[in-house]
């Protein structure tokens, strides 16, 4: 369109208060587009899931046969990429939408039905929760109710279910603990998968893959939960520190924690202040790598962490493995 | 929430820059940081404004700025808006401005000898099927899954629409024209004979999508470089059409066009930007 069409369209004093003007107050903001960008991503999910079913790499061999592509077009190639990876783009993109979400307070979101404030508010803890500290207000508070809340909706047999195609089953297995109901809550993924993907080829790799996707996404999530008590200032705290706090494992001299370098580095503060941790006794040093923490204490044996991971339960279990190996 | 503009050119640069000085005008709540970035507090949130003026242009230049941004340890935008120029085959679209909505790469083919220079075409196989089968895959089409059909984003910006963009890694001045008949029609898919073709040509093909056609440099080096980076979803581009493929008036004309429309478009450029600091008009 022209561009002097478009300038009518939008307005410059528009666009300026818009970016220069104080927020509106929250019940001047309009829950039907809060309701707008859920739902959209609530009916996006499998679209974003399937992407990640196709690697950036090149096919070989013979091509596949299907309907009739678009110029150039990715055929559906099922080269399925590593379910962790496609767990955390998809709960990246989540964020992203909870990112825009943020305006909306949960108690604003929370006005809404209760399958969309249920959603809503999840997107936009996953989003606080990969902030740096600081602004969050109760998370911790924030994510009981949305445990409780998905209960409730459960119970009710909300059919499907009210998170989404994906996203519910990962927060339902999240939310029970159990990696034993990985295949079950992966289960009612698979025919929209399978609907989305417009084949049925290779349906058992499909369901296996979808099985790991929900398990790894149930992790992500789970690794964020604590997150979120973490920065409602409550005790509740990633196990490594927990156990450093409370007399763990003494021979840990160095600890890795993976994730976001101001959040770990907030963290920590946040820790130094609650716990019993003498000051001579830990060292922090905020940059080892670019967005990784170590933090050294105890030094009794030495011990290095190698491997940086992006999740901080998995680097966590494994500084505790470490230590306790050097225990023994 | 913070996000970076990457331009290309000097009109465009200078076009961004007055954008943020008309932001943060004295009188606005956005403050400077640094020379090339403003931020403001907008409730809990921090909104940060950064400008990265490239002056480079092409795929690969504007792919690994990209891979820069997102590599970086002080963190990375939530989004990243690429704003600059294009061109396209009707004059009349010249002074528009649209969404890079998909994306095919056209650049990769021959160079030989010829009459009174060099003769340059482009090999089939990278963006159509070939009978007998090549052996590799085209180039996927990339969309930008931001701005794609349905989207509350494209709702939010629309009157402005998304564009089919051949990526090149050349300045084209010829037209789309007729692509070769296919050997095989679909379905399953057309499957043409491998032969090189020439650039009009594979534009023709590529118009056949039926969506407006733009040309320009850099949008296929960006999605492709965001697909494998898996940040597709954090990227918007933006472009104003200050050319047309032919019928170039003079030089130092068309440069002040340029200058003119991409100062123009600033504005259109405030809008998208509202849009995603501010989501809740």
């Amino acid at each position: 369109m022209e561009l002097n069409k478009l300038s009518e369209q939008f307005p410059w004093d528009e666009t300026y208060r818009r970016l220069c003007g104080d927020p509106p107050e929250q019940r001047d903001l309009p829950l039907e587009r809060a309701k707008a960008l859920i739902v959209e991503q609530r009916e996006s999910q499998l679209e974003v899931l399937s992407r990640g079913m196709y690697g950036p790499r090149l096919m070989t061999g013979s091509p596949p046969h299907g309907d009739e592509p678009e110029v150039g077009q990715e055929l559906p190639r099922f080269e399925f990429n590593d379910p962790d990876r496609t767990a955390r783009r998809f709960m990246r993109v989540a964020a992203q939408v909870g990112a825009r979400l943020r305006p909306w307070t949960p108690e604003r979101l929370a006005q809404l039905d209760p399958a969309n404030a249920l959603l809503g508010r999840l997107l936009r803890l996953l989003a606080v929760a990969e902030e740096p500290a600081g602004s969050s207000g109760d998370m911790g508070a924030e994510w009981e109710e949305l445990k409780a809340g998905s209960a409730v909706l459960s119970a009710e047999g909300e059919e499907p279910s009210p998170l989404g195609p994906v996203l519910g089953p990962m927060f339902t297995l999240t939310a029970g603990s159990d990696e034993s109901m990985g295949a079950e809550s992966s289960h009612g993924l698979i025919r929209p998968l399978v609907a989305q993907m417009g084949t049925t080829d290779r349906l058992d790799a499909l369901a296996n893959w979808a099985r790991d996707v929900v398990e790894a996404g149930a992790r992500q999530i789970a690794a964020i939960s604590p997150r979120a008590y973490a920065r409602g200032l409550s005790i509740e705290v990633p196990a490594v520190m927990f156990e450093l706090g409370h007399g763990g494992p003494a021979h840990v001299r160095d600890i890795v924690l993976a994730g976001p370098r101001e959040r770990n580095v907030d963290f920590l503060k946040q820790v130094r202040e609650l716990d019993d941790v003498a000051e001579e006794e830990t060292d922090f040093i905020y940059e080892p790598a670019p967005g990784i923490v170590r933090v050294r204490a105890w030094s009794v044996a030495p011990l290095e962490i190698e491997r940086l991971t992006d999740s901080a339960d998995e680097a966590n279990a494994k500084v505790i493995e470490v230590a306790e190996e050097k225990a023994i | 929430m913070h996000i970076n503009v990457v331009t290309f050119n000097e009109n465009e640069r200078v076009a961004v820059t007055e954008l943020l000085d008309d932001l943060a005008d004295g009188s606005s709540k956005w403050r400077r940081d640094g020379d090339t970035a403003i931020k403001r507090n907008c409730g809990e949130d921090v909104w940060r404004l950064e400008h990265v003026a490239l002056l480079g242009q092409g795929n690969v230049v504007a792919g690994a700025e990209l891979a820069r941004q997102f590599q970086s340890a002080e963190g990375t935008p939530d989004y990243v808006v690429f704003y600059g120029c294009a061109g396209v085959p009707d004059k009349g679209d010249v002074g528009s401005a649209f969404l890079a909505g998909a994306v095919n790469y056209l650049s990769l083919g021959t160079v030989d000898s010829s009459t009174g220079g060099e003769k340059i075409t482009l090999k089939n196989k990278w963006f159509c099927y070939t009978d007998p089968y090549s052996g590799v895959e085209p180039l996927p089409t990339i969309r930008f899954p931001l701005v794609r059909q349905g989207s509350q984003m494209l709702e939010e910006l629309a009157p402005l629409m998304p564009a089919r963009v051949a990526a090149t890694d050349k300045v084209i001045h010829v037209l789309p024209d007729d692509p070769p008949d296919p050997l095989h029609k679909p379905p399953p898919r057309a499957e043409y004979e491998s032969t090189p073709w020439t650039y009009a040509q594979a534009l023709g093909l590529i118009a056949e999508a039926g969506e407006d056609l733009l040309v320009e440099m850099e949008s296929y080096g960006i999605a492709r470089i965001a697909t494998s980076l898996e940040i597709l979803d954090q990227v918007i581009v933006l472009r104003v059409i200050t050319d047309a493929l032919v019928d170039h008036g003079k030089e130092d004309d068309d440069c002040d066009q340029q200058a003119t429309l991409l100062m123009e478009g600033r504005l259109v450029l405030g809008h998208l930007l509202a849009c995603l600091f501010a989501p809740w008009n």
